[in-house]
């Protein structure tokens, strides 16, 4: 294990990525895809009614569209590659080399739909008269690149829980066109033509726009609400249809967490309401109702940011313990070496471990085998903490118990590591569980500044 | 075994192709960089000019400047992915294992971007708003942009220096001394070619006013003067000597600057007319030449660390390669099993330690020191049972399985009473009647201190880690029960009481289903 393993405290490593992540899907399905199409699709539609009324709204709507696109999408996408590279190197690096030519495609997806998008922001108003098509031109341009970069991004979502032949044969077309590719994408098309209609819903109603302008719109995104929401329904059974069991069991715990996990009716209750508040929307909108969807859309939208933020957290949480299933753990730790490192132990084969030995050699010892083996998930004290998590445990049943973490709990990778290291890392985790206070730094960069303990 | 190991998966492309992309896509991201950055410089010192200066001109001037800020900075952030996907698939040991050891502040550059350009953008805007808050604006805006290039020198400097990688942790990652002063020289050149390039940009593009443009003019000179001043101390402070290569690269450059401020003392600078042509080749020609040099520079320190890597990477896994069949057997099964079943939830979470029958003889029960129950003896309600999966035990080696979700626990629950019988009714044993009347006299003599007069514990058992169970809820079958009295429970509270009678022990037992199902005797 080569790479220095920062763990974030409080919020941990897998939660700051996967917050950064869902914000990202939110933006680039349902503004840089949605929004903008129902942008589009405003322009054109004002241009074959004569409608100056829909002409204004669309190039009204085109500026906080260019904003979350060029400001708050573009940096959240690149927020991807920032905090993966901090906090997941080697699951991250992995990735890279087997999808390094998918992903630089998306990105020169991602320059043409700057470049395209910005051209948009400074010509639309010049774009009049004659000009007037070149508007709806750019517009689907603009939308096809956005709907390139889902076409690739699939793949290599796709791959993380159904990664197929590529387990065994390491091809690049195994990998990406694999058993949920098609399923995953027709969804994000789908999420993104519902999330795109509340987006616009909700831009429509702080536009200032005359009232049956408003109306007039309206009418367009709640068809389209209400068509793309059992459209979005199917597709999503389609592609849970495609997920492995193994996975897919673990869904419901992946939202309800140990918490609520014997509560099933919360999950159940949060999803009606959420659709009940998307029909409300829908309903208004195209039934003209505006000042019920004006109530509405504010709400719609938090809670179309919150099913998106539910589907990611599912879609990464079941894979576990994987982080490529067939070759990585969630730990980072590869399949194969973690198989050497249980025989020989992971110390020796750890270079900053070697380096920079200092403290009690214990502590070091068993904080280095958390942070490694366990902090890709477990913070100490804060989200996932595992020091409430060993609470109450004796140390000889902790270190049982780590014997078999991906028999006792099947999404938690197994432990990578000889037999003593096992008994190193039970007596951290006992003194944790025990109140003991943890090193001062261990929650950032064990061991290098962990203090001995009395 | 002390060798730094990279990746063991394959490069995508010949590793002198990923060089080679990754310093076309690192130039025109930088060349962006330069130009989001000279545009703030230059637009902020005009409007900051307008405001305390009393030149109502420069407002207008620096508008014109910032106006270009959105696109500069939008392609600089979108032109940034390109060579930050390259170097990590070309120099992943190095750049990872810098931007570890800076983490926080890697972490913190989407938030200062984010910041930096929401300041920008209200300044663009509301330039002829207040000049107290536009000035507040323009600082913190500034302060936040030039934080993120601070940061990306800053892990460049961690990444580039792997021989002092040891020393650099056991001191914190803090920079230091000369590795501090090679920083800021670092980042000073990077303003300075802002400075210049985002001058030469305005120049061009943003105004025709010949007062204007002479300032630009200045700001371009200033800026190479400015360079000529940093660059030679920064080249005192790299850290590998400056080769032949090196110095060609760096002196083409030089000749080229040297060129342009010779060429600015020219009639066409003062009538404000310079060329774009010849203007824009002479100032890329010295960027490209500067940047050959700084990545060969980097490189003397980057590829040795990769080739070593790889190699340290072949041979490890050429060593993990016969554990592969095991590795795939082992995924294959995780994959096979159904975790919705009662049956495989036993199976795999609770038989290493209860067995794979029950009886408290799992592979692992030897370890511990109290041992795990043995279900096949033991009758509880279902509730109770319910609880004690769900919540663990604590103090004892039981933990909570909430991990898993109500159906799954039920279907778990279902699978112990149908195959070891837990949630069925205790049978009981047949005891004559006068030693049950002096077993349970003995028990509220003996027993209810600790396990209450009706076997729900008492404020002292309350303390005990972990508790006694429930008796109201819970039974051992009546041998095992008579065991326990007799040897105790290892490991808990529960003492051995061997010295009561043996019949007394019997009774005590049926004292226990009595408990049970009937409360309160």
């Amino acid at each position: 294990m080569d790479f220095l393993f920062y763990q974030a405290p409080y919020w941990g490593n897998g939660m700051i990525i996967g917050l950064n992540a869902s914000l990202h899907v939110f933006l680039s399905h349902g503004v840089a895809i949605g929004f903008t199409a129902y942008i589009v699709l405003t322009e054109y539609l004002a241009r074959r009614r004569g409608d100056a009324g829909l002409e204004a709204l669309a190039a009204w709507l085109l500026k906080p569209a260019v904003i979350l696109i060029t400001g708050a999408g573009a940096l959240t996408g690149v927020g991807i590659w920032f905090t993966t590279s901090a906090l997941a190197p080697a699951g991250i690096a992995s990735l890279l080399r087997v999808f390094f030519w998918p992903w630089f495609i998306e990105w020169v997806f991602f320059f043409l739909e700057v470049v395209v998008i910005l051209f948009m922001h400074y010509r639309w108003a010049a774009w009049s008269g004659p000009q007037r098509g070149k508007r709806t031109v750019w517009g689907v341009i603009y939308v096809l690149f956005s709907v390139g970069s889902a076409i690739i991004i699939s793949g290599i979502l796709g791959f993380m829980i159904t990664p197929d032949g590529w387990v065994r044969g390491r091809g690049l077309w195994q990998a990406f066109f694999n058993q949920t590719y098609l399923p995953q994408l027709a969804l994000r098309l789908g999420m993104a033509m519902g999330l795109g209609a509340v987006v616009a819903a909700f831009f429509t109603m702080l536009s200032g726009q005359p009232r049956e302008v408003k109306q007039r719109a309206l009418a367009v995104y709640g068809k389209a609400l209400l068509l793309a929401l059992p459209v979005v329904l199917a597709l999503g059974w389609w592609y849970f249809h495609m997920v492995p069991g193994a996975y897919k069991t673990h869904a419901l715990f992946s939202l309800l967490t140990s918490h609520y996990s014997q509560r099933p009716e919360v999950f159940w209750a949060a999803n009606a309401i959420a659709l009940a508040v998307l029909l409300i929307l829908g309903l208004a909108a195209w039934r003209g109702r505006v000042g019920l969807a004006a109530l509405a859309a504010p709400l719609a939208l938090l809670v179309a940011i919150g099913l998106v933020g539910q589907f990611e957290r599912v879609r990464e949480f079941i894979r576990g313990p994987y982080l490529m299933p067939g070759y990585m753990y969630a730990n980072q730790v590869c399949l194969e070496q973690g198989q050497l490192m249980r025989q020989e132990g992971m110390l020796p084969h750890s270079w900053w471990f070697n380096a920079t030995l200092k403290g009690s050699p214990e502590v070091q010892a068993g904080a280095f085998l958390f942070a490694q083996n366990c902090s890709g998930c477990h913070t100490i004290n804060g989200i996932n903490g595992i020091k409430a998590r060993v609470a109450g445990r004796t140390q000889d049943s902790i270190a049982a118990m780590v014997a078999h973490t991906m028999d006792m709990v099947p999404y938690m990778p197994p432990f990578a590591g000889s037999d003593q290291e096992r008994e190193l890392l039970a007596q951290f985790l006992y003194g944790l569980g025990k109140g003991l206070p943890a090193p001062s730094h261990v929650a950032r960069y064990t061991p290098y500044q962990v203090e001995a303990r009395p | 075994m002390n060798t730094l190991h990279d990746m063991p998966l394959p490069l995508p492309l010949p590793a002198a192709w990923l060089h080679g992309l990754m310093f076309v896509t690192f130039a025109l991201h930088f060349l962006f960089v330069l130009l989001t950055l000279g545009t703030a410089l230059i637009g902020i010192t005009h409007l900051l000019r307008a405001w305390w200066g009393g030149r109502p001109q420069e407002l207008a001037r620096g508008q014109a400047v910032l106006h270009g800020f959105v696109a500069h900075k939008s392609l600089a952030v979108v032109l940034g992915v390109a060579p930050l996907l390259l170097i990590q698939v070309a120099y992943t040991l190095p750049f990872m294992n810098g931007v570890a050891m800076f983490a926080p502040q890697w972490l913190l550059v989407i938030v200062l971007l984010i910041a930096a350009f929401l300041f920008m953008d209200y300044l663009a805007h509301h330039a002829a708003g207040g000049r107290w808050l536009g000035t507040l604006c323009a600082a913190a805006g500034l302060m936040c942009l030039l934080a993120v290039p601070g940061v990306f020198v800053l892990v460049l400097v961690g990444a580039e220096r792997h021989a002092q990688w040891t020393s650099m942790a056991l001191g914190g990652f803090s920079l230091h001394g000369p590795l501090a002063w090679h920083w800021l020289l670092r980042l000073l050149h990077v303003l300075g070619a802002a400075a210049v390039l985002g001058g030469a940009y305005h120049y061009f593009f943003s105004t025709k006013d010949p007062a204007h443009r002479r300032q630009l003019l200045g700001w371009m000179v200033l800026g190479l003067l400015f360079q000529f001043l940093v660059g030679p101390l920064l080249a005192l402070r790299v850290p590998h000597n400056l080769d032949a290569t090196a110095l060609a690269f760096m002196s083409l450059g030089i000749l080229a600057a040297l060129a342009f401020v010779a060429w600015s003392r020219g009639p066409a600078s003062r009538e404000a007319t310079l060329k774009l042509v010849p203007a824009a080749g002479c100032l890329l020609f010295l960027l490209v030449a500067m940047l050959l040099t700084r990545q060969h520079l980097q490189d003397q320190s980057f590829l040795p660390l990769v080739a070593q890597g790889q190699q340290a990477a072949a041979a490890r896994a050429q060593r993990a390669e016969p554990l592969r069949q095991a590795a795939f057997q082992e995924y294959e099964q995780h994959l096979g099993l159904d975790y919705s079943q009662g049956d495989v939830i036993f199976a795999q979470s609770c038989a290493f330690c209860h067995g794979e029958v029950g009886d408290g003889q799992g592979p692992l029960a030897s370890s511990l020191l109290i041992p795990p129950a043995d279900l096949s003896n033991l009758k509880a309600e279902r509730g109770y049972l319910y609880q004690l999966v769900a919540k663990g035990v604590p103090g004892s080696g039981m933990p909570y399985f909430t991990v898993f979700d109500r159906q799954k626990l039920e279907s778990l629950i279902d699978y112990l009473g149908s195959t070891m019988g837990v949630t069925d009714p205790p049978s009981g044993a047949q005891v004559p009647p006068e030693v049950m009347a002096k077993a349970r006299e003995q028990f509220i003599q003996t027993c209810a201190r600790c396990h209450g007069q009706d076997g729900s514990g008492t404020p002292l058992s309350a303390g005990f880690h972990p508790q006694p169970p429930d008796f109201r809820r819970y039974t051992l079958n009546n041998d095992k029960a008579f065991q326990v009295i007799t040897a105790g429970y290892p490991g808990t509270v529960m003492q051995p009481f061997a010295a009561l009678p043996e019949d007394v022990r019997q009774g005590l037992a049926q004292v226990l289903v009595e408990l049970r199902t009937k409360p309160g005797t």
